[in-house]
């Protein structure tokens, strides 16, 4: 077999104490087709970064065609042939489609004004690749989301690189679009090596021979596609690891279970979000009564954030959105109005106030004076006896499940009549999600309604009364908790995830 | 004795350094919670400390009447200008250098007018008589308004400190700094908040002119060596850190002081070393090799 191309000799990059690349050794021959997976927050994009060299490894070797690049700048690295794109798309606007490529064409540098016949040729090439050369003189700012990707791959392509690096290229991609894109991919000389980050595992197992998971910034396994899904460590860390099947959705709201009739708390019809640009929720409806726990499950990627944070107001909901509590229109108010209205928030991370203590974070929430107050900082720290220990403590100084018990808190304190819960268990041990699992079901009994987001697929079908499944922007599977912990074979068709241990 | 023997010219000195830093601190403190907190970069500040040294100009008349009315004007005052300041701020958010550039216009503005209404030349405001004498410090004689200066600052600081780190209004404050969003979905007022810290900036800036006017008398120009010396105070100090601005004003008032009667060449070039490394030492969380 030939030398590597590119060798990765244990590197690592730490923010402060936190490790996101942890000692993660790779190997990437010349034409490789190699994938990087992983759950959110596994050091997929930081390990890009580290081989573009817009980051330095904070240890470690990265050794690329004999030379040994780790302390190379970007530029550098980028004329010796190692070529990328970005999770957005990065393109100069005003400039127009065949300009951006001139702009990495080797020999062209700043002279974009005059083209050089021969420059203008190999840019032409590079957009007849993705096939975009009928756009080429148009402004980019007018090309569709799935055509700016594709010129980013063609930006990329016109630097002749022998290492091609794609960070998530179908993002935001409809499905046709991820089609057109990997046929792309396919179709790239042999001489390129590339190595791709993607959520998208369709687009992983169509164009990659060989798979490297990371989890928490740690190497897991490396093998081909279908190895890998059959890795038990990566069925375990990783819940969208296998293929998929054309599924149809089923109506949502219809399968809602015995209490239709009571009218819900939260009533979401039409929401529609994305970012930069890129469309991630195409119409999410959604009810949320009282006394129930809703679930939402769906791949990493999938949305589920996005889908919490615009009920929250925290992301901007595109127009056609409502998102309607207790019969009131909240879909203009600020995020703190929703919060003085009722929707109580828990967001993914925690999101925990950096330098205030326990008790300043339990003295901030202030509920509505028209709002009947449901629980003092007096009962919160009768259901959290571990924070009543840790009155003086800051965020840092806490556990993870002390953490989460303290977002959990605040968003109590504030009286909400609904509850959003975004992967409340990250991060966890199984014993706190135990703990977790408890109060939430608590809450949920004594009249609260519960909206939860989770990737751990078996507490969601734990504690839940209904589950719905968030796949390409919208829900595709709406039913009764019970029925699906019955026939798990119904989630599978759309999630094809393993249920855990039973 | 001891005490005799810790009395010498240098102590003097760093004494003065002491009001010299105290005063820095309290025009300081406000500016470095308006960055920190409401994310706004006044180059005004200056301006407000101005205001207050010719208030006292106008008002004070050496009894204890006429630094009250000073200090009563100088709230007016100081709350005026900073809810103007924030009105004016108000359509450029997320635009630093547009406020850079509006806030200095108001600097320019106000300082033409300032030499306008007050004349171009220094003037110099008398204590109240009370405290007009000196008072012997081991065979030197030592200003008494001086040291009420340096006792009325200390209880600035130590109430300033306990708002900001102690009480319920100051966890807003520093969770608003914190996570914006999430202290707007835990349903605190973000906007108002911002206000409010550019209206007590603004309150504490005006009446250190007030209370600093005869240390530092009001004279054009004067708004641009507080402005300055109150950035190196922030950026020394770390942006929207009270305690980070209390030790960094002390040391400027002790480098302005005792710096310049030491090595008098040096000093300027201390500033400049102190803020360099306060910059590139406090933006590289984890050095290269050195283990997580």
């Amino acid at each position: 077999m030939s030398a590597p191309l590119l060798r990765l000799d244990t590197v690592s990059r730490a923010y402060g104490a936190r490790r996101v690349v942890d000692e993660v050794s790779l190997d990437l021959h010349p034409g490789a087709r190699h994938a990087l997976i992983g759950p959110n927050g596994a050091g997929k994009s930081t390990l890009l970064h580290l081989i573009a060299g817009t980051l330095r490894p904070t240890s470690g070797r990265i050794h690329y065609a004999g030379h040994d690049i780790h302390r190379w700048p970007a530029h550098r690295r980028a004329r010796a042939g190692i070529a990328r794109t970005w999770q957005h798309p990065t393109l100069a606007r005003p400039l127009t489609v065949v300009q951006n490529v001139l702009l990495a064409v080797p020999g062209q540098h700043m002279a974009v004004l005059r083209e050089r016949p021969r420059a203008s040729a190999a840019a032409l090439d590079a957009l007849a690749q993705v096939g975009l050369a009928e756009h080429a003189q148009w402004p980019t700012s007018q090309l569709s989301y799935g055509d700016q990707r594709r010129l980013e791959v063609a930006v990329a392509l016109a630097a002749q690189p022998r290492l091609l690096l794609l960070d998530e290229p179908s993002a935001g991609l409809a499905t046709t679009e991820v089609a057109r894109l990997v046929e792309l991919i396919r179709a790239l000389p042999t001489d390129i090596a590339v190595l791709l980050v993607d959520h998208n595992l369709d687009v992983v197992s169509a164009v990659a021979d060989t798979v490297t998971v990371l989890h928490h910034g740690r190497h897991l396994t490396t093998g081909t596609p279908s190895d890998v899904r059959a890795h038990p460590d990566v069925r375990r860390v990783y819940l969208a690891e296998a293929d998929h099947t054309d599924h149809v959705p089923t109506t949502p709201g219809a399968a809602n279970g015995p209490s239709a009739a009571v009218p819900p708390v939260l009533r979401v019809r039409n929401l529609r979000a994305g970012h930069h640009g890129a469309p991630v929720l195409t119409g999410v409806a959604l009810d949320v009564q009282a006394g129930r726990v809703s679930a939402v499950v769906g791949r990493n990627g999938a949305g589920k954030t996005t889908l919490i944070n615009t009920i929250a107001g925290l992301h901007p909901a595109l127009s056609g959105t409502e998102i309607v509590l207790n019969d009131r229109l909240v879909t203009g108010l600020s995020a703190r109005r929703r919060c003085r209205a009722g929707i109580g928030l828990v967001p993914q991370g925690r999101r925990l106030f950096a330098g205030l203590t326990v008790a300043e974070h339990l003295a901030l929430p202030r509920p509505h004076p028209g709002r009947p107050r449901t629980v003092t900082a007096r009962q919160i720290l009768d259901l959290f006896p571990a924070l009543a220990e840790r009155r003086h403590h800051r965020p840092h100084q806490l556990s993870g499940g002390e953490q989460q018990m303290l977002a959990l808190a605040r968003a109590l304190l504030a009286g909400p009549q609904v509850l959003l819960l975004d992967e409340p268990s990250e991060g966890l041990a199984p014993a706190i999600v135990g703990q977790l699992a408890a109060i939430i079901t608590g809450l949920a009994a004594t009249g609260s309604a519960v909206l939860l987001a989770e990737q751990n697929l078996a507490l969601a079908l734990d504690i839940a009364h209904d589950v719905a499944v968030l796949d390409r922007g919208t829900l595709a599977l709406h039913a009764p908790a019970a029925d699906l912990r019955a026939d798990p074979a119904r989630l599978h068709d759309v999630l094809a995830v393993p249920t855990g241990s039973t | 004795m001891g005490l005799s023997g810790l009395v010498n010219p240098y102590t003097i000195t760093a004494l003065d350094g002491v009001a010299y830093g105290l005063l820095l601190f309290v025009i300081a403190a406000g500016l470095t919670l308006i960055f920190g907190v409401a994310g706004v970069f006044s180059m005004a500040h200056g301006t407000l400390y101005l205001a207050g040294a010719y208030i006292a100009w106008q008002l004070a008349d050496g009894g204890w009447v006429g630094l009250g009315l000073a200090l009563a004007a100088a709230v007016l005052v100081g709350a005026v200008g900073g809810a103007g300041l924030a009105a004016a701020v108000r359509p450029l958010t997320d635009r630093p250098l547009d406020q850079v550039l509006a806030t200095l216009g108001v600097a320019y503005i106000a300082a033409d007018g300032f030499s306008t209404v007050f004349g171009a030349e220094p003037r110099s405001v008398d204590p109240p008589r009370a405290l007009a004498g000196s008072v012997s410090l081991g065979g030197y004689q030592y200003p008494v308004y001086r040291l009420g200066f340096i006792a009325v600052a200390a209880l600035i600081v130590v109430l300033l400190i306990w708002l900001v780190e102690r009480s319920r209004t100051g966890a807003v404050v520093r969770a608003v700094v914190a996570d914006p969003d999430m202290a707007e979905a835990t349903g605190l007022r973000t906007r108002r908040t911002r206000a409010a810290v550019l209206v007590g900036g603004g309150v504490l800036a005006v009446t250190a002119g007030v209370l600093g006017a005869p240390v530092i008398g009001p004279a054009p120009g004067v708004d641009a060596t507080i402005l300055v010396y109150s950035l190196i105070v922030c950026v020394v100090g770390g942006l929207g850190s009270i305690r980070g601005a209390l030790l960094a004003a002390l040391g400027v008032g002790q480098v302005l002081t005792l710096g310049v009667a030491l090595v008098p060449g040096a000093a300027a070039f201390v500033l400049a070393a102190a803020m360099l490394v306060a910059l590139t030492v406090r933006h590289r969380p984890s050095l290269a090799g050195r283990p997580a």
